[in-house]
């Protein structure tokens, strides 16, 4: 495995059958470049959470679920790799805002940093708090009163929350699935700010509904529809020439 | 026209219902607040009195009812926390199917069985006599279902919400539990508040397991020990006024610690 390849994930043939419905139909040939935002398009029920939960293998937990191919991070196959090694390396941001209710902002983050023994030391793990949150862009918002309950926060800044307890693992990659469509639109506009900020350090794998909002931020995009691979490329190209008939109408907004 | 004709009858469903409840706390006060009033602080502290002299206190069988509902207490959450844990890691498998049947039906146990059962294995065949310990077993067993089904359904709770994220964030198998338990912890302490109300009031049980006795403060765990249901239960039923004086005030002392619980819960589950 290296980190010098162009790609961090490559899918080489993919299959997924969850109760026995075939979920994925023969994914093939996908490549996601690094230091990129790479958006999953597609109608709901496509299979984008679904592609996207293949990735860090948290399909995995569920019952009935049967997967066959051969998907690469960095050159392994995952399903090779131990899923919690797997994870530690591509974290992940839900669609619903989802911090720890129970404990504090400091807390939120820490908690994994700590239970995943990244640091130890105090001071150690008050600076990865600090730097998460500052990469989060939330750091101003919250600094004067790290002890605060999460639930305080409005959605946008839980959701900030959550992508900085994701980033205080120094993940290579980051899965959104949604990540702003529970949230209000100025929330939703910092989010996507952030997003564009966070590929100069890591790749982002974004699934949205929302054709507009793969345009403002994706460098690379993707259409599912009905568990197929429909087309992929540089955001511009597919936009602009998009090769199918489908990926046009979907990007019209005829579609879904 | 029709919403009113509802609304009267919902009304007066509703004061039916009222009124009973309502009817049992005026009595009990009516009845019950005088007497631990003439008696004041002693009737917390004190020893029940002698037939025909004065009221004395239930000092005695309050000591009783916490010793034995504390080791009752201690014993059910590891088992019920443990049960819980199961049954929702491994939903839909079968054992835990089985397992969540096997709680829900307990639930639904007449207790006095629990008693006799308990007298059975434990007091004679096992030898442990009638005492505090014993009694508390036959608690402990009453409360495991009551606080597992609270802890189950909030687990899940948790579960659905955080198991998920927990392991997006590598956490191992174990750390995710520990996650949900965290998360999901004021339904924990609602099963226990929940557990803890239903065997404050349980008599039946205590009848089979302990040795009646009212007038002994404990000195070890082998020490005749009673609670307030048992006294309540004997006292109202004797010949005497002023034992009835006194099963008065201490199922006024019982309703009004039961009732706390029930507001605690009410706090520990109010949050969000």
């Amino acid at each position: 495995m290296s980190d010098s390849l162009p790609f961090v994930f490559e899918i080489v043939a993919l299959n997924v059958w969850i109760n026995n419905r075939h979920i994925l139909k023969d994914i093939r040939d996908l490549r996601i470049p690094r230091n990129s935002v790479f958006a999953i398009m597609g109608p709901s029920g496509s299979g984008k959470s679904t592609l996207l939960k293949v990735l860090n293998r948290l399909l995995e937990l569920r019952e009935g679920v049967k997967i066959e191919g051969e998907v690469k991070f960095n050159g392994e196959n995952i399903f090779n790799i131990d899923p919690i090694r797997l994870r530690r390396k591509v974290g992940m941001v839900f669609q619903q805002p989802n911090p720890f209710y129970n404990m504090s902002i400091y807390d939120n983050i820490a908690y994994a940093v700590k239970a995943n023994g990244i640091a130890k030391r105090k001071e150690e793990i008050d600076e990865i708090v600090k730097q998460s949150l500052i990469r989060a862009n939330l750091y101003e918002e919250v600094k004067d009163n790290l002890k605060r309950q999460a639930s305080s926060l409005s959605g946008g800044e839980q959701q900030r929350l959550v992508i900085a307890r994701a980033l205080a693992l120094k993940p290579e990659v980051l899965l959104m699935d949604e990540p702003t469509s529970q949230i209000d639109v100025v929330g939703a506009r910092k989010i996507e700010e952030l997003i564009i900020e966070l590929k100069k350090e890591i790749t982002i794998i974004l699934v949205s509904h929302n054709p507009q909002q793969a345009a403002r931020v994706s460098d690379y995009v993707s259409l599912l529809y009905d568990g197929k691979l429909i087309e992929w490329g540089p955001s511009q190209r597919v936009f602009t020439y998009p090769k199918s008939e489908l990926t046009e109408k979907y990007v019209a907004g005829r579609m879904g | 026209m029709k919403s009113k004709v509802i609304f009267v009858l919902t009304l007066a469903c509703l004061l039916f219902l009222f009124f009973p409840f309502s009817w049992i706390l005026f009595d009990l006060i009516v009845k019950g607040l005088p007497v631990i009033l003439s008696s004041g602080i002693n009737f917390f502290t004190g020893i029940p009195p002698i037939p025909g002299d004065g009221i004395g206190g239930i000092g005695t069988v309050i000591e009783g009812s916490l010793f034995i509902v504390s080791i009752a207490t201690l014993i059910s959450i590891p088992i019920s926390l443990l049960t819980s844990i199961y049954i929702v890691m491994n939903e839909g498998k079968k054992l835990s199917r089985i397992s969540r049947f096997l709680v829900e039906t307990v639930l639904e146990f007449p207790t006095i069985i629990v008693g006799i059962s308990v007298f059975m294995i434990f007091a004679v065949g096992l030898g442990l006599g009638l005492n505090g310990l014993t009694g508390a077993i036959a608690l402990g067993i009453i409360m495991i279902p009551y606080s597992t089904v609270q802890t189950v359904e909030n687990l899940r709770q948790a579960k659905e919400q955080y198991l998920e994220v927990g392991y997006s964030l590598g956490l191992t198998d174990s750390r995710v539990v520990r996650l949900l338990i965290s998360e999901g912890r004021e339904g924990v302490t609602t099963g226990i508040l929940i557990g803890l109300a239903k065997i404050f009031g349980e008599t039946a049980p205590l009848l089979f397991t302990t040795v009646t006795s009212f007038n002994i403060y404990l000195r070890s765990i082998n020490s005749p020990v009673s609670g307030i249901p048992v006294l309540i239960f004997n006292y109202a039923f004797s010949p005497y006024d002023n034992w009835h004086d006194v099963a008065w005030g201490a199922s006024l002392v019982l309703a009004l610690i039961v009732l706390l619980l029930f507001i605690l819960t009410r706090v520990t589950t109010r949050r969000r």
